[in-house]
């Protein structure tokens, strides 16, 4: 089943195409790998999937709907979540709430409910809470519950974001970028926990740039460069790909 | 987390301490003070919300303080009607003009929204001078009946069973446990998020949009129903009460009472009514004076005077803890 299409993406930012004629399908169940050098337009990409920038022509289609125009809300109500390449904490609230407000989609919490604190709005809460410390052990994080979440390291971030994110309930993950920053270990682990992840039915779809990780971890990769995609094929026939080959090692020397 | 089995020994307190400190000798100028107080405090409860809480900047606050009172003076004393409905009218139409203003807040952030509510409690002000008709322009409505209740007159004085200080204090204990509840609650969070980072939000599924517009409707509300408590208090509204210094004295309330904090905007809201009667020979220098109080708590104490004081508590909290041994684990 065709999860996520792109036909003919692009997007133009004054004189400059960021990104151009960009098509590819992700299927569901699979791991799907973009990567490319440093403004191939990867983050581009992930913002105008997830809604937070809009194309200037082509079209998305998420199980063939046309999602080209919905907002970054109502991407993810469809149950399409991205992460950021800088982790994005909510500063003023524990790491257990900043997973909380993930699961808000989902919950019938209201302001006025809330307000005037209805026994079911504060029964819904402690269901979230407890919610949200089963996605906590799920990403080890468990342990780090009521810290403020700007105390966390990074990697530590990095495993809360995942836990929000998971906890709208996705089908499809896009990481952009979720090893950045993060030494040989924590990318092993984190390598280890995304399979975890994928393994529960969630489809993803990661921007890297460590090509080894990203050889171990998908199952198709898509590889761009300045705003088009140059091949797309399984990691062995991109690792074997002429056109890849000279976008990241520069031209091959003549023999 | 809080438990909601029954009624908190804190709310009976509270309640109970606003019913009876009109009657435990303070005098009528006192009780007069501390009214005021109160109906800045809701306000600065209500601002908080926006301000604090969600991130949003209003300047506008006051605005809705005067449609609040205007509604209320205006149907007390046109058509006669009670200010039971009146002040709820006022909140309900303070609440509709804020709605109006938080879709506005959609479309921009802050410098412009500053300058957009300022621009809207400037408008507000040159509305309640230039339509005679409604608000009795330059000259104001005066002769604000008294509220009442059970046939008693609400008043400060000496005789009476119900004071205005009553009508001010539990309607900030009202908007104080509601807007407080959402704190540990869903929404709050929400607000929160929508402060910390609003693009993570909504990437995550918090619709920003509704949030503002409902930080900005409820804030409104509350300042709508304090200025009809002022209506009924100080029998008197004119366009000269509710302007831009106005706003700009509920924002230092809010900012040096604690951004974010409930109970710091009753603490600024009192501090600001209180100062003012110790330093009775340097009047004209009051608005001097609370500039720099704000300058010095937003260099070096952002927390403001609830962020002090929570911080003070905990320091001292580990500073017992050190000193005599944890107590077990």
């Amino acid at each position: 089943m065709d999860l996520l299409s792109a036909k003919r993406l692009s997007r133009k930012f004054g004189g400059l195409w960021a990104l151009y004629g960009v098509s590819f399908t992700v299927r569901e169940g699979e791991i799907a790998g973009v990567i490319g050098p440093n403004g191939a337009g990867k983050t581009t990409l992930f913002n105008c999937l997830s809604g937070l920038d809009y194309a200037t022509e082509g079209s998305i289609l998420h199980r063939g709907h046309d999602i080209t125009r919905l907002t970054p809300h109502q991407v993810v109500k469809r149950g399409i979540v991205r992460t950021f390449q800088t982790t994005r904490v909510f500063k003023r609230l524990t790491v257990r709430e900043n997973v909380m407000v993930g699961l808000h989609l989902h919950s019938r919490s209201n302001l006025l409910y809330d307000m005037i604190r209805l026994p079911g709005a504060v029964r819904e809460d402690r269901r979230e809470a407890e919610q949200a410390m089963t996605l906590l052990e799920a990403v080890r994080l468990a342990d780090q519950a009521d810290k403020p979440a700007d105390e966390l390291t990074l990697s530590q971030a990095r495993r809360m974001e995942l836990a929000r994110a998971l906890a709208t309930d996705p089908e499809l993950l896009l990481l952009d970028e979720p090893g950045a920053g993060l030494d040989e270990q924590e990318r092993d682990e984190l390598g280890t926990l995304l399979r975890d992840v994928h393994n529960r039915g969630v489809t993803l779809m990661v921007i890297e740039h460590d090509i080894g990780f990203m050889v171990n971890l998908c199952t198709r990769i898509i590889v761009l460069n300045y705003g088009k995609v140059i091949a797309t094929g399984t990691p062995l026939e991109i690792q074997q790909d002429k056109q890849v080959l000279e976008a990241y090692l520069g031209e091959e020397d003549a023999d | 987390m809080k438990r909601t089995a029954g009624i908190q020994p804190f709310w009976l307190l509270a309640v109970i301490a606003v019913g009876v400190l009109p009657f435990s000798g303070l005098g009528t100028y006192t009780l007069q003070i501390l009214t005021l107080a109160g109906i800045n405090a809701a306000v600065a409860i209500g601002l908080n919300l926006v301000l604090g809480t969600a991130g949003q900047i209003s300047l506008g606050q006051a605005a809705f303080v005067g449609i609040g009172a205007y509604t209320t003076a205006r149907l007390m004393t046109g058509p006669g009607i009670s200010f039971w409905l009146a002040m709820p009218a006022g909140g309900a139409l303070a609440g509709l003009i804020g709605a109006a203003l938080g879709y506005l807040a959609l479309r921009f952030q802050g410098h412009y929204l500053a300058m957009i509510t300022l621009c809207f409690g400037l408008i507000m002000h040159i509305f309640f001078l230039e339509f005679p008709f409604l608000t009795g322009g330059a000259g104001g409505i005066a002769n604000i009946p008294y509220a009442g209740i059970l046939g008693h007159a609400i008043d400060n004085g000496r005789d009476a069973l119900f004071k205005t200080f009553h009508l001010s204090w539990f309607l900030v204990l009202l908007v104080y446990w509601l807007l407080n509840n959402l704190t540990n609650l869903g929404s709050g969070r929400a607000l929160a998020a929508l402060r910390d980072d609003p693009i993570a939000a909504e990437s995550v599924g918090v619709p920003t949009a509704v949030y503002k517009v409902q930080a900005f409707t409820v804030s409104a509300v509350a300042a709508g129903l304090a200025g009809g408590v002022y209506a009924v208090h100080t029998h008197y509204v004119g366009p000269e009460i509710f302007g831009v210094g106005a706003s700009l004295e509920f924002l230092i309330i809010v900012v040096i009472g604690g951004l974010g904090s409930p109970v710091g905007a009753i603490l600024g809201a009192l501090l600001m009514a209180v100062l003012p009667e110790l330093m009775r020979s340097y009047e004209e220098y009051r608005l001097l004076f609370f500039g720099m109080i704000l300058m010095v708590i937003v260099v070096a104490a952002p927390g403001g005077l609830w962020g002090g004081v929570s911080t003070g508590v905990v320091r001292i909290c580990s500073a017992l803890r050190r000193r005599f041994g944890t107590g077990g684990a």
